[in-house]
């Protein structure tokens, strides 16, 4: 009846629904971690427009474009609100914004009983929940007169991860390489 | 004449415990009969261990200017072939290779050596007095020699480039100095990972950055040929 009960389930996060503050305390590390080690051979102090393209929601979008322009702005690039007063367009492409999470369960999980109005709580020999917050980008770099591609750079990646184990039914721990307060 | 039935291979299939491994084993083998025509690699990705550098020179202000491929054989980097004779090509990602490599010198020299360094491609946003340093040159070598061992591969990767260091406070006065650099590197691959190819590659040209700074000094805002030692 236990291994029957062995769920492996992978869960996508609900873009409709507002992230936990776990979650959005490993997206935000997994981006900083991400524009960490940026580095964008252009001019110092070259005025640049800043785009963001990703397939995730606009909030995420905008944090990727804010937490790269704070970046790129202490590297020394000249942030621009519009192409008129700038020299370069830096589109930031990313591959992926966003945060997964998924169970593994070794053990019964709680049922609701048909008949009697009790529940049966879970009973998990091994049990990891985990939480992963993935960010890939890359930077092109247009030259905003000609419209002449300047260059590319490689992916900037970042992730973070949470887990919580359960094993034995009571003996629970956590792993994780974010930095959590509290 | 021998047909199927009469060989080992049939003898191997009908045996029971046989015939699983014999089966995986073949469609391995077939699968490593497959080969892509062109795979374009990754040169620009710099290892982890490379972090930002703060120097005494960050004030110097360098521009590097796209390279002039002048390889004999220029449009690939190398090529692999199977023992079936199927052949694989492999590219540059990210565009002409003398514009990659370029980038990839400014991308080292701001990090590495913590200098103002961009790609100087296009003209805009230079800073007032332009660069201090101009460089630029041509890829002369950039090369994978693919050897097939069966199921691996021994990459070797060579790189060189001949970088003309071009000083505004000398220009006119001097004729631009040449340095020839090289760098080589080696590894060896499974042969299911044929992108991860552009490792040795750019280790080559991270070696060839990392000679520059062996055979130039730097003095005030100009970088010099260093002058071999006299024994």
């Amino acid at each position: 009846m236990l291994l029957n009960a062995c769920t492996l389930a992978r869960e996508p996060s609900n873009w409709m629904e507002q992230r936990t503050a776990l979650e959005q305390l490993l997206f935000s590390q997994a981006l900083n971690q991400s524009a960490k080690h940026l580095a964008l051979p252009l001019p110092p102090g070259a005025p640049i427009v800043i785009e963001a393209v990703a397939p995730s929601p606009p909030t995420l979008v905008n944090m990727l474009r804010e937490t790269y322009s704070n970046r790129l702005g202490a590297l020394g690039m000249r942030i621009r609100k519009d192409e008129k007063h700038a020299g370069y367009l830096v589109r930031l492409v990313a591959e992926t914004l966003g945060t997964e999470q998924g169970l593994n369960l070794l053990g019964l999980p709680s049922m609701q009983s048909a008949l009697l109005p009790i529940a049966s709580p879970e009973i998990a020999l091994y049990r990891n929940e985990y939480i992963k917050a993935m960010v890939r980008v890359s930077l092109d770099v247009y030259d905003i007169q000609t419209g002449q591609h300047i260059l590319s750079t490689p992916f900037y990646e970042g992730t973070k991860y949470f887990n919580q184990y359960i094993i034995a039914i009571f003996l629970g721990f956590r792993l994780t390489d974010a930095d959590i307060p509290g | 004449m021998r047909t199927f039935q009469d060989s080992p291979f049939h003898s191997l299939l009908k045996n029971r415990s046989f015939r699983l491994p014999v089966l995986c084993l073949t469609g391995i083998l077939l699968t490593a009969c497959v080969a892509e025509p062109l795979i374009q690699l990754e040169l620009r990705r710099f290892p982890p261990s490379m972090g930002m550098k703060h120097s005494k020179t960050d004030h110097l202000l360098v521009a590097v200017e796209p390279f002039v491929d002048a390889r004999l054989q220029s449009r690939f980097l190398g090529q692999s072939r199977l023992w079936t004779g199927q052949e694989t090509l492999y590219g540059s990602a990210g565009g002409d290779l003398g514009d990659v490599i370029a980038q990839m010198l400014a991308t080292y020299l701001l990090q590495e050596q913590g200098w103002q360094a961009w790609f100087a491609k296009a003209r805009v946003g230079q800073p007032e007095g332009g660069p201090d340093v101009t460089l630029s040159g041509k890829i002369v070598e950039c090369q994978l020699d693919v050897r097939d061992w069966g199921l691996v591969w021994l990459v070797s990767a060579h790189a060189t480039l001949s970088v003309d260091i071009n000083n505004k406070s000398t220009s006119g006065l001097h004729q631009p100095e040449q340095v020839i650099l090289h760098g080589t590197a080696e590894d060896w691959f499974f042969r299911y990972g044929p992108s991860r190819l552009g490792g040795p590659i750019t280790r080559a040209l991270l070696q060839a950055f990392h000679e520059l700074s062996e055979k130039t000094i730097l003095i005030d805002t100009t970088i010099r040929k260093a002058q071999p030692a006299m024994n």
